[in-house]
């Protein structure tokens, strides 16, 4: 238990540190989201129907873009191979990597969220959903992208390659994620079968992660 | 965790198409040590990754048996026993000396206690709060090997370990390797350089075919 939690404290430690991760991450956040107002228009009501799947859509791509950091800082320095040899169960280093992942950038998009909700005109009641369905799938986002990250751990730059590569896993989250903060905004009948499937997507691809990317990053050593 | 013995089986490696080695067997026990020699591309290199679980061979096995084990092999093999020094540094730029150290001896379950020891040790007693992009090569190689000071594993892996140490830190090394050796540990290192210790047995690689300088780790008696 030590190792990993050394393990998270640095890993977040370097995120924060070493610029570029967070900070790249909610920039982009920041900047298409502030842009999308003024793209649009200044129809109140349009911008109120479209903005939970902006939202969406701008942190699922925020995640996308920052999944090559996952590994490719460690592989470069050689860290990657004391960290798979060296210490606990690969698996769980690279589920340790992963939730290190997500509270460096996924947990500080969802703090700037309620901000960036209110210029799109997120519907009264909205923003609750929102924030529990958007914490639930970035979680299993994260866990996609280090599936990616790791079988292209080899290949420089493959932030775009990645981004191909997990884009159609991503697409049922993004639907029942969408669909649930929709079903539970407006109160519709049963609110929280969307939710169980989101929820269940997540856990799934939790599970799956640590032993798909351990397996990749032993063929790629 | 004390190590028995190591023994290993039939090793062969290749990379894309081409061999490097085809069965490679030896044993080494407490207190050995083996010097790999050989050309550039020869695959000491190779050996020591797959030694260190990095790689994985293309066949043959490496058991390794620890006291405890008696006469089953470790069914991990070297995980958690072994140091792998390579060129790589494995240290991060935005941490400070000391945040590395500790980061390392808490991951691979050493004494936090004797970190400022090993820092004195190797020199960098001045500047542990200064970031590890402010080293020179030397001075990061010289953090690398405050790793085996604060982390006690009995199988040191060592590649060109030498390479950018100045006269003091290569003096620095062969007292390491030394004691290591002293204390019962067993030491594989690849060198072109002379590391100012005897090793007991030496392993050249040339182009698919390899030779030990003697007969002792191939004689089963021995084993």
């Amino acid at each position: 238990m030590k190792p990993l939690l050394a393990l998270l404290r640095r890993d977040i430690n370097l995120f924060f540190r070493s610029g570029g991760g967070a900070g790249q991450a909610i920039g982009f956040y920041l900047v298409v989201i502030i842009l999308f107002p003024f793209g649009v228009g200044p129809d109140i009501n349009l911008l109120a129907r479209i903005s939970i799947g902006v939202l969406w859509v701008v942190l699922l791509l925020a995640i996308l873009l920052s999944a090559e950091r996952i590994f490719s800082d460690d592989l470069e320095d050689g860290s990657l191979t004391l960290l798979l040899t060296a210490g606990p169960l690969p698996e769980l280093v690279i589920l340790v990597k992963l939730i290190a992942h997500w509270v460096s950038i996924a947990l500080p998009l969802l703090l700037i969220t309620p901000f960036l909700a209110l210029m799109l005109n997120l519907p009264a009641g909205g923003l609750i959903p929102l924030i529990i369905c958007m914490s639930i799938g970035s979680l299993g986002l994260c866990a996609l992208a280090t599936i990616g990250a790791a079988i292209l751990v080899a290949i420089r730059r493959a932030n775009q390659i990645i981004a191909l590569l997990i884009l159609p896993l991503y697409i049922p989250i993004l639907i029942f994620g969408v669909s649930a903060t929709t079903d539970m905004t407006y109160q519709i009948e049963k609110p929280y079968t969307s939710l169980l499937i989101l929820l269940g997507i997540t856990l799934i691809s939790l599970i799956i992660a640590p032993f798909a990317s351990a397996q990749a990053l032993k063929a790629n050593l | 965790m004390k190590i028995n013995r190591i023994i290993i089986q039939n090793l062969s490696a290749q990379k894309g198409e081409r061999l490097l080695f085809e069965d490679i067997g030896f044993t080494l026990k407490t207190g050995q040590s083996l010097l790999l020699k050989g050309p550039n591309g020869s695959g000491k290199t190779t050996l020591l990754h797959i030694l260190a679980g990095a790689d994985q061979p293309k066949g043959g096995d490496v058991n390794i048996y620890t006291i405890s084990s008696g006469e089953t092999p470790r069914h991990d093999g070297v995980i958690g026993i072994s140091h792998f020094i390579t060129h790589q540094d494995a240290l991060k730029k935005s941490l400070t000396v000391r945040e590395n150290l500790t980061f390392w001896t808490e991951y691979m379950g050493g004494d936090k206690t004797r970190i400022d020891s090993a820092l004195r040790t190797v020199g960098l007693e001045p500047m542990p709060h200064i970031l590890a992009a402010r080293l020179s090569a030397g001075q990061k190689k010289r953090l690398m090997l405050a790793r085996l000071l604060t982390i006690s594993h009995p199988l040191w892996l060592l590649d060109e370990p030498s390479v950018s140490l100045d006269d003091d830190g290569q003096k620095l090394l062969t007292k390491l390797m030394q004691e290591h050796i002293s204390a019962g540990g067993i030491l594989i290192a690849a060198s072109h350089l002379p590391l100012g210790i005897e090793f007991n047995h030496t392993l050249t690689l040339t182009g698919g075919r390899y030779m030990f300088n003697d007969d002792y780790l191939l004689d089963e008696e021995n084993i």
